[in-house]
């Protein structure tokens, strides 16, 4: 396919050279902050316009990089990139279209793609050409003839790797495939070694004859292969494999260099769509030499839809927004970043200008908006934006009277103003500490069995924490220090909610909660993305390993208390683990003292970088139902932030303010990004304007949102078993107070420290309930404020205007009072001495369908 | 396809995960794409033998001693006061209090060798509803769900209904999400008044009144046409119609037992169970996939043989003319019944004065029955010992249950489930390794076909 799409442009290039010539290109793109231009001309396109005689030619310079390079063995490969000057300055990548060639086929091939081969020692120039001009690279292939060992972890089980023997549908499957199995992307190279030379009685390997070797024959589908052919017989890779068995099979000596790193480049690009680009990663080693592994790594497009990547690190563009690409090699990941910005009419320029920043949260969204070409969406209105910000800081609805208020209030600064009473109101403690309580799983019963005391005081520690705004750093210490009974200090409960209280599962709660990091998966195989390995996992858990919990006399009581003597042992080896910060190589040399203390400093410390990070893009993710890393609780290496800049913005400010998070709700909700409208112009429709907060993504009302609404829309408060009359949903201390309603809605069960355990879908039970529901059809019926209305002997149009501030927060329309109207008159048709009881009814039509309307279900 | 705990939702190549499970696993079998035919024809997912289960939930743990594992050798502190009759299929006996089910024990067959770790009730419902052991934090679908999941529904009904109310604790969707949780009927199919929430209007609330108010909520819900939200709003607006359509239209006739004569309803038994029975059957006739009906009180520690004299007869009758009117119908071919619950109980007999004849809950060995869709009748599958205490021979872990009923509604049991945090879980645990029994391939005639066998993998 490429080979075809090379040869058209091959054909248009040619031709283009006898068209006309258009006008000369516009140069309307500004040097962005990075330095980098905004686009470049394509290099098929361009050509079309550079036909004039007069004009400069189109392309002035053509180099290859790198221009000198060292193959250093018989096995090592170089991928070239060829990049041309623009005559407007500017380097596009031609690679898939020079044409590339070796002045010296004795020491080294290249093939179309531009990888070089070594075929001897001694130096070879390679060129590649393109556009008439020439480029050339001085290629030294050295130890050609030299018999070097090779290493099984750095020379063959990249090679396995790369031919995607270990992944989990094949070899590296749980259960291995056809009785091999190796470990999942070679997270353990020793076990992989003795599965492949020693295993089912070294049948896989034949050293005497090494052609013949069970797993080339495999491998290259000379004999039958599940897999089917995944390397070429006589192939370098063949050749490599081949070597290693004629060695003997080595393992590799002690001394040999480690692996340290990959590094992709370019780093950043900017790409119009059907442009593409090579990628090139090199690997260091511990003995400081690098290679050139781009052949054998295995690259991810983060977002296909917006740039792709195929197996020899080839990117292409195919829509807009921005990717991120990731290059795996051997457990080492590097990401490259490509974006590709929206061509935009000149008319979409006053979009941008409308959005008038109100603080840095705001030019940081700007700035990467303008740098992808997604016009932001206008300001909301005052009516959106009322009902917006009570549901999202409060968790409530506003009144018909505090809209009243607000609408018609002419302070210019009545929105910020607004945020801060929000932020001031009990409603505010309440709706967080219901999202705390999810987070840190507060619930008296199975699985996490806090027990109805527990389950109070520690909802009663939440509560109180909130409400005197504590610092969050200090939150988080007396979380994590805490020791005392379950049922009397509350906080102590940290370390009884979780269904196994033991140090690893509290390991991956503190990761998850605290520093938005899943390391569960760690516990029993490498992270095919991550650095994580066991060995983080188990270094995490070991500063919990002084923990205890004993129960005492009183039924179902606990306490939580230092453990002197507490160790924790690798699942593995049954060996004592020491504590190990995430991400450090080296664990930490503690006397007797809790190593808890040392955990809390560090995460804590404000160069720590999940801690501030974690709870910064949470409140986000609360505040937009999206984070700027998205999931909330996934940050990794290849989940990059989306916005990295606005993330440390936010982090910093929270350090700044002494971990005040009020003063990031503030920030967040005062913001114009936040006052974005919902309402899609032309540009910003696709799922990429959510990612860079181009629009304020629609959402589902939450469970106890929904229903504290619906209790308040109708008069009718909900009656919570065990609870006075008049407690609301966001109000519940736990997921076990019954409630058919909040279950079908999706209150989280706080059985996981997931975010994702909320759900926020729709299905169809939700709308036979919303429909014809008994609670809901009581709520209706019999909820005070129809009925108080109609007492009042408003008239319809006051009754409106109260149904429709109540439920949709504004006025209606005079098309909506029409409609009204007429459905009114419709209903009371031919009524006689019943007149009243229809009317009564009708107006509780009018509500149902209130509360059944999107506007209603949905936060916008 | 790289994807491991990632959360990414779709693989390298933009297949979501499910294609990616689904072609993935059968290339990686080393199945051509013929194969693959052949094997959608076989019908992968859509249309195996079977196209709906009636799972019966004893929940509480019935005695299997008592009901179908009786033991008339073993010493009185063990076999109890009741005593074994014959069935019609000879060398087949279970409890006297079973008259019933004896007559047409040709339409079902017996496990007696069903055995799991967990005598605690929760894990264990987990355990058996969900074919799943959990996972740390990792809370399965039940087979229901999985099912409304891999099957959807044919029409307007739901494709998971529960009747009166799922299981326990694990009846639900787990991590699978509101969609595939049951759609419960909450009320009393014995009632004269029965009624579904949700499916009639409201009380007081007429046909027409719903109609006039489905026009004035079109007249007035004009946000999408404001916003941008596409996919989500299109999804409502397809629910919303659903509804309306059931809550209007003829599906919901379904569930309308006064439709049934009155000697029909009488050969079920006039009670909550027996209805309910009848309801299940009306309700898989009109297409839903999965339905369970739910029995509670099993929980016998506490004189266990007055409490059962109360509740085997009752699922004596509603399960015989449940199994004898599916097959008077022929749907019992295409309709699997399965009855079972979290465990069995201990076989010994507390006479303390504290139990007065109580069984308490036995994990080790307990029994199940399963019938149609697939499933031989008049056979039995495994044993227990002597005294009904220890599988004696062929253990039927739960998940191989839940394989077996999967591979006969053609849905693959090896499969990925789709997890909202990227983990790694599959339908039931087999792929990884975990201790099984096999398929029930003693009566699943169709793995007696080697071509088919191999075509679904079964081993």
């Amino acid at each position: 396919m490429r080979r075809i799409v090379a040869r058209m442009l091959v054909m248009v290039l040619a031709l283009s050279w006898v068209l006309p010539s258009p006008a000369a290109p516009r140069k309307t793109h500004s040097v962005r902050p990075s330095g980098k231009p905004a686009a470049r001309p394509s290099p098929s396109k361009s050509k079309l316009q550079s036909t004039s005689p007069k004009a400069p030619p189109e392309w002035t310079g053509v180099r290859l990089e790198p221009s000198v390079l060292t193959l250093p063995s018989r096995y090592a490969t170089a991928q070239l990139v060829v990049l041309a000057r623009h005559r407007d300055g500017r380097l596009v990548d031609v690679t898939a279209q020079a044409k590339f060639r070796t002045e010296n086929p004795k020491v080294a091939t290249v093939n179309e793609f531009g990888v070089v081969e070594p075929t001897g020692d001694g130096v070879a120039v390679v060129t590649a050409t393109f556009a008439g001009l020439t480029a050339r690279a001085k290629v030294t292939v050295q130890n050609f003839a030299a018999e070097l060992r090779l290493s099984f972890a750095n020379d063959v089980l990249p090679v396995l790797s790369k031919a995607g023997c270990n992944r989990t549908g094949c070899h590296g499957s749980p259960k291995g495939k056809n009785g091999f199995k190796l470990s999942l992307f070679a997270s353990e190279p020793d076990w992989d070694y003795l599965a492949l030379v020693k295993q089912n009685f070294m049948r896989r390997v034949n050293r005497v004859e090494p052609e013949k070797s069970l797993f080339l024959l495999k491998a290259t589908a000379q004999i039958p292969h599940g897999g089917g052919e995944r390397i070429k017989a006589g192939s370098l890779d063949y050749r490599l494999l081949l070597e290693w068995v004629r060695q003997g099979l080595p393992w590799g000596d002690e001394k040999q260099p480690q692996l340290l790193s990959v590094e992709v480049t370019p780093k950043e690009e900017s790409l119009k769509v059907g442009e593409g680009r090579q990628l090139r990663v090199v690997a260091r080693y511990s003995d400081q030499s690098v290679r050139d592994v781009t052949r054998l790594v295995h690259f991810v497009s983060t977002v296909p839809a917006v740039a792709e990547v195929d197996e020899r690190g080839r990117v292409t563009a195919r829509g807009y927004g921005e990717s991120v690409l990731l290059a795996v090699y051997m457990g080492k990941v590097d990401i490259a970043r490509v974006a590709v910005p929206q061509p935009l009419p000149p008319d979409a320029e006053k979009l941008f200008a409308d959005f008038k920043p109100n603080n840095r949260i705001d030019e940081l969204v700007l700035a990467k908006l303008r740098k992808l070409g997604i016009p932001p969406s206008p300001l909301t209105s005052d009516a959106e934006f009322i009902r917006r910000v009570y549901l999202d800081a409060i968790g409530t609805l506003p009144t018909p009277d505090e809209v009243r208020q607000f609408l018609s209030d002419t302070d210019p600064k009545k929105r910020e103003k607004l945020v801060d009473a929000l932020l001031q109101r009990p409603e505010f403690v309440d709706f967080w500490t219901m999202k705390w309580g999810d987070l840190l799983r507060v619930k008296r019963d199975f699985p996490i069995h806090l027990w109805d005391k527990g389950m109070w005081a520690f909802y009663r520690f939440i509560r109180t924490s909130l409400a005197q705004n504590k610092p969050y750093d200090q939150f988080v210490r007396e979380l994590l220090l805490s020791e005392g009974s379950g049922y009397r200090d509350g906080v102590a409960n940290f370390y009884r909610a979780v269904p196994e209280r033991e140090p690893k599962t509290w390991a991956e709660t503190v990761a998850t909660v605290f520093m938005g990091v899943r390391i569960d998966c760690a516990k029993c195989h490498s992270h095919p993305y991550e650095p994580w390995t066991q060995n983080d996992h188990h270094g995490l858990a070991a500063f919990f390993a002084k923990v205890g919990v004993k129960d005492t006399p009183e039924w179902g009581e606990q306490i939580v208390f230092f453990r002197p003597d507490g160790t924790f042992r690798h699942t593995r080896t049954g060996e004592p683990v020491k504590p190990k910060f995430l991400g450090d190589s080296k664990p930490l040399e503690l006397d007797g003292t809790d190593p808890r203390m040392a955990f809390v400093q560090w995460l804590t410390s404000p160069d720590n970088p999940y801690f501030a990070r974690n709870i910064v893009n949470r409140i986000w993710f609360w505040l937009f139902g999206r984070g700027i890393v998205h999931e909330p609780d996934d940050f990794r290496l290849s989940n990059p932030p989306s916005n990295p800049e606005l993330l440390d913005y936010l982090a910093s400010e929270l350090v700044k303010s002494g971990y005040n998070l009020r003063h990031i709700y503030r920030l967040v909700l005062t913001s114009r990004t936040y006052q974005t409208s919902s309402v899609a112009n032309a540009w910003n429709r696709s799922e990429q304007a959510l990612v860079h907060f181009a629009r304020y993504p629609v959402r589902r009302l939450m469970a106890e949102q929904l229903l504290d609404a619906v209790s308040q829309v109708t008069e009718h408060p909900e009656k919570f078993p065990g609870l006075p009359l008049g407690f609301r949903a966001i109000q519940l201390p736990d997921s076990r107070v019954p409630s058919y309603f909040l279950e079908l809605f999706g209150r989280p069960d706080r059985d996981i420290a997931c975010e994702c355990e909320r759900k926020s879908e729709t299905a169809l039970q939700h709308a036979l309930y919303l429909i014809s529901g008994e609670q809901l059809e009581r709520k209706v019926r019999d909820g005070q404020r129809i009925k108080r209305l109609l007492q009042a002997s408003l008239s319809d149009d006051a009754i409106m205007d109260e149904l429709w501030l109540a439920a949709l927060s504004r006025f209606p329309t005079d098309e909506e009072r029409q409609k009204v109207r007429a459905y009114l008159a419709d209903r009371l048709k031919g009524a006689k001495d019943n007149a009243n009881a229809l009317r009564e009814q009708a107006w509780q039509d009018v509500l149902w369908a209130l509360l059944n309307t999107k506007e209603f279900l949905f936060n916008h | 396809m790289l994807e491991f705990c990632t959360g990414m939702h779709k693989t390298c190549d933009g297949m979501t995960r499910r294609d990616f499970v689904r072609i993935g696993t059968l290339s990686l079998l080393g199945l051509t794409m013929a194969d693959l035919f052949r094997l959608k024809a076989y019908g992968q997912a859509k249309d195996g033998h079977a196209k709906a289960v009636i799972q019966i939930w004893l929940s509480g743990g019935p005695s299997h001693l008592d009901t179908f594992d009786p033991k008339p050798e073993a010493p009185e502190d063990y076999r109890g006061p009741l005593k074994a009759i014959e069935t019609n299929v000879s060398g087949i006996r279970i409890s006297e209090w079973m008259p019933r089910l004896a007559k047409c024990a040709d339409k079902y067959s017996l496990i007696r060798s069903m055995t799991h770790i967990s005598p605690a009730h929760e894990l264990a419902t987990h355990i058996v509803i969900t074919g799943n052991i959990p996972s740390g934090d990792l809370v399965f679908p039940s087979m229901g769900s999985v099912v409304a999941w891999a099957k959807g529904s044919p029409n307007e009904l739901p494709p998971y209904i529960a009747i009166p109310d799922p299981a326990p604790w694990y009846g639900e969707a787990g991590f699978l999400g509101a969609q595939y949780k049951p759609f419960s009927v909450r009320s009393d199919p014995n009632n004269p008044n029965f009624k579904v929430q949700g499916l009639t209007p409201p009380s007081g609330v007429t046909t027409e009144r719903i109609t006039n108010r489905r026009n004035l909520l079109q007249a007035l819900d004009n946000l999408a046409r404001r916003v941008e939200a596409s996919g989500l709003f299109d999804a409502v607006d397809s629910f919303y119609q659903r509804a309306f359509s059931l809550l209007l239209g003829d599906a919901k006739k379904a569930f309308d037992l006064s439709q049934e004569p009155n000697e029909v309803r009488d050969r079920y038994g006039r009670h909550t169970f027996g209805q309910s029975c009848l309801l299940a059957r009306r309700l898989v006739e009109a297409g839903v996939p999965f339905v369970t009906v739910h029995l509670g009180g099993w929980d016998t520690h506490f004189k266990n043989f007055d409490e059962l004299s109360k509740r085997v007869p009752i699922l004596d009758q509603g399960l015989s003319a449940l199994l004898e009117d599916l097959a008077q119908r022929g749907l019992l071919k295409e309709t699997i019944v399965v009855c079972v619950g979290e465990f069995g109980r201990t076989p010994k007999i507390d006479w303390s004065s504290q139990w007065q004849g109580g069984r308490h809950h036995w994990n080790h060995v307990f029994s199940a029955l399963v019938a149609g869709g697939g499933f031989e009748g008049g056979q039995v599958v495994g044993e227990s010992d002597e005294k009904g205490e220890f599988v004696k021979n062929r253990p039927v872990y739960p998940w191989d249950l839940a394989a077996s009923i999967y591979t006969l509604l053609g849905i693959d049991y090896n499969q990925r489930l789709p997890n909202p945090q990227g983990r790694v879980a599959y339908i039931t645990p087999h792929i990884m390794g975990v201790e099984s029994g096999g398929l029930l391939k003693e009566i699943m005639p169709a793995l007696r076909t080697p071509q088919v066998a191999q075509q679904i993998g079964a081993k």
